[in-house]
């Protein structure tokens, strides 16, 4: 009985350990932002959520040592379609299958810009993995990233390629770990 | 509390009594488990090999079956209710939309591509003509997205189905219950279009020992292995794969092919290899439907691939024409539900 109780002590303590996700937006007006965000398992299982960054700048992801941004090809290709895998969702492309792993929509200096960045297919794979380690606070740095994107890059990306891959590539450097 | 300690048993009873009642007014139903759903067996033939399909995943019944077929035939999943799934793809072409080089969707827009039969896609790796779509259950989002198709949506089509007098009663005999989801939607169109096995024409007669080639039609089976198999390979005479047979380009359509899915220079102008089975039903040929006849397209790969002689030309005709399998285009249990 006591050590379930010190059992439970111990999860409770790690549950309680949570990263803080804040979004840095001022200087762009995002009318859409979904993002997939993966959390790894000690036993290497992936949990995916989908959050909407439009709704809340700031929130609590429950902690793991790991997380992914995008999904990964097995899942993308044998697709529940439930839960947050659902095409009810917005997310997923139907000319072809897969998902879409951070959607932005809105406007950047007076201007309109639509990116659906995703893909699963080599060398357009838009998917990459963050290791939090000791870190507790995870920052989408937007005004940085929209700062840095290459300025002749189109400003309407919806599928995949090497142009939603630069994009996707720039966002995720302005992902970041304190 | 003194009340209820009190008069506990009468309560037990009037209870019990209530629930007898009901019981009986609601006569067989109350007695009788909902009825199961009935497996259904696809039993393909031996020699097609393994599906590429997992119908484990997804295992089909009678009653996913016939709701998969009511959803193909309807019209209500196209945004206007005016285009089914059959409006492209007709049981009594193999499921292909003859007469059109290029399928037409909702408002008479036209698509970019000719639209491919409907047969054995249990051994389809991909779907599309540019192979964008690696799985089955994918398929049944394209065309009911695409703006030249049904230009529709989810949430629309499941709303219609959640208001109709007969859906909510198919999902519940398909599924258990009558709640509707895309996991059921893909599941039951998934399962109809695979029953659609194209195994009996006359190739497979000959194949299992019941019929003979004449001697044009082995004569043309011979040039057809040297020339063609190799792509359009027996016995599903296709070969999950991705081509260029040197057509030029449409400068109108400017349809790169694999390209458009991979971005990969050499992958551009590269098609999916199409099934030759029922050819002599699914006119006109080639991603766009330029050509409108079997010889048209002989007399392309004639002057681009492969010479040969008129006499050759009408022997691999003729053994083409043993790839039609009219017990599939006129099976009843693929039509339209009456």
């Amino acid at each position: 009985m006591r050590f379930v109780f010190f059992l439970f002590l111990m999860t409770s303590s790690l549950m309680a350990q949570n990263l803080r996700l804040d979004v840095n937006a001022n200087q762009v007006k995002m009318e859409v932002f979904m993002l997939y965000i993966g959390q790894v398992s000690e036993q290497g299982d992936l949990t995916y959520d989908l959050h909407d960054l439009s709704a809340q700048s700031s929130f609590d992801l429950p902690y793991a040592s790991s997380l992914v941004i995008g999904i990964d090809s097995v899942s993308q290709v044998l697709s529940s379609y439930e839960g947050v895998f659902d095409p009810l969702e917005g997310m997923y492309w139907t000319w072809q299958n897969g998902y879409i792993a951070v959607k932005m929509e809105g406007k950047y200096m007076g201007e309109d810009f639509v990116y659906h960045l995703g893909g699963f297919r080599e060398p357009f794979v838009c998917y990459h993995a963050l290791e939090v380690a000791e870190h507790s606070l995870l920052t989408i740095d937007v005004d940085a990233f929209f700062a840095s994107l290459p300025p002749n890059l189109s400003k309407q990306i919806m599928s995949p390629g090497s142009e939603a891959k630069t994009v996707f590539d720039t966002f995720v450097a302005h992902v970041l770990l304190d | 509390m003194y009340y209820w300690t009190k008069h506990r048993a009468k309560f037990l009873i009037i209870t019990l009594c209530a629930v007898l009642v009901y019981g009986v007014s609601q006569g067989e139903r109350w007695f009788t488990p909902l009825a199961q759903p009935q497996a259904h067996d696809l039993n393909p033939p031996k020699y097609f090999g393994d599906m590429v399909y997992d119908v484990s995943s997804n295992p089909l019944t009678a009653e996913g079956v016939a709701l998969g077929r009511a959803l193909f035939y309807d019209p209500i999943l196209s945004l206007d209710s005016t285009i089914s799934c059959a409006s492209c793809h007709s049981s009594y072409t193999a499921f292909s939309h003859v007469d059109h080089a290029l399928s037409h969707g909702i408002g008479d827009t036209i698509g970019k591509r000719n639209a491919p039969p409907i047969q054995n896609v249990g051994w389809h790796k991909t779907f599309r003509w540019d192979g964008g779509l690696t799985h089955l259950d994918a398929q049944v989002m394209a065309p009911l997205h695409n703006a030249t198709e049904m230009a529709s949506n989810l949430p629309l089509v499941f709303e219609r189905l959640r208001r109709s007098d007969h859906y909510p009663a198919l999902f519940e005999a398909a599924f258990g219950d009558t709640s509707i989801s895309t996991r059921r939607f893909i599941d039951a169109l998934v399962q109809f279009q695979l029953i659609l096995i194209s195994d009996n024409a006359k190739y497979d007669s000959v194949h299992r020992g019941q019929a003979k080639f004449t001697a044009q039609e082995k004569k043309g089976f011979k040039l057809f292995k040297r020339n063609c198999a190799s792509c359009h390979k027996p016995p599903l005479f296709m070969n999950n794969d991705f081509t260029s047979n040197n057509l030029p380009i449409d400068s109108s359509l400017m349809d790169l092919g694999r390209y458009h899915v991979t971005q990969r220079p050499q992958d551009s102008l590269l098609f999916k290899t199409p099934s030759l089975r029922n050819i002599e039903y699914t006119f006109p040929y080639m991603h766009d439907g330029r050509f409108k006849t079997i010889y048209e397209v002989l007399d392309h790969y004639n002057s681009n691939v492969m010479p040969l002689s008129d006499e050759e030309q009408t022997e691999i005709y003729t053994f083409l024409l043993t790839l039609s399998d009219y017990s599939f285009i006129r099976n009843p249990d693929f039509a339209f539900p009456r």
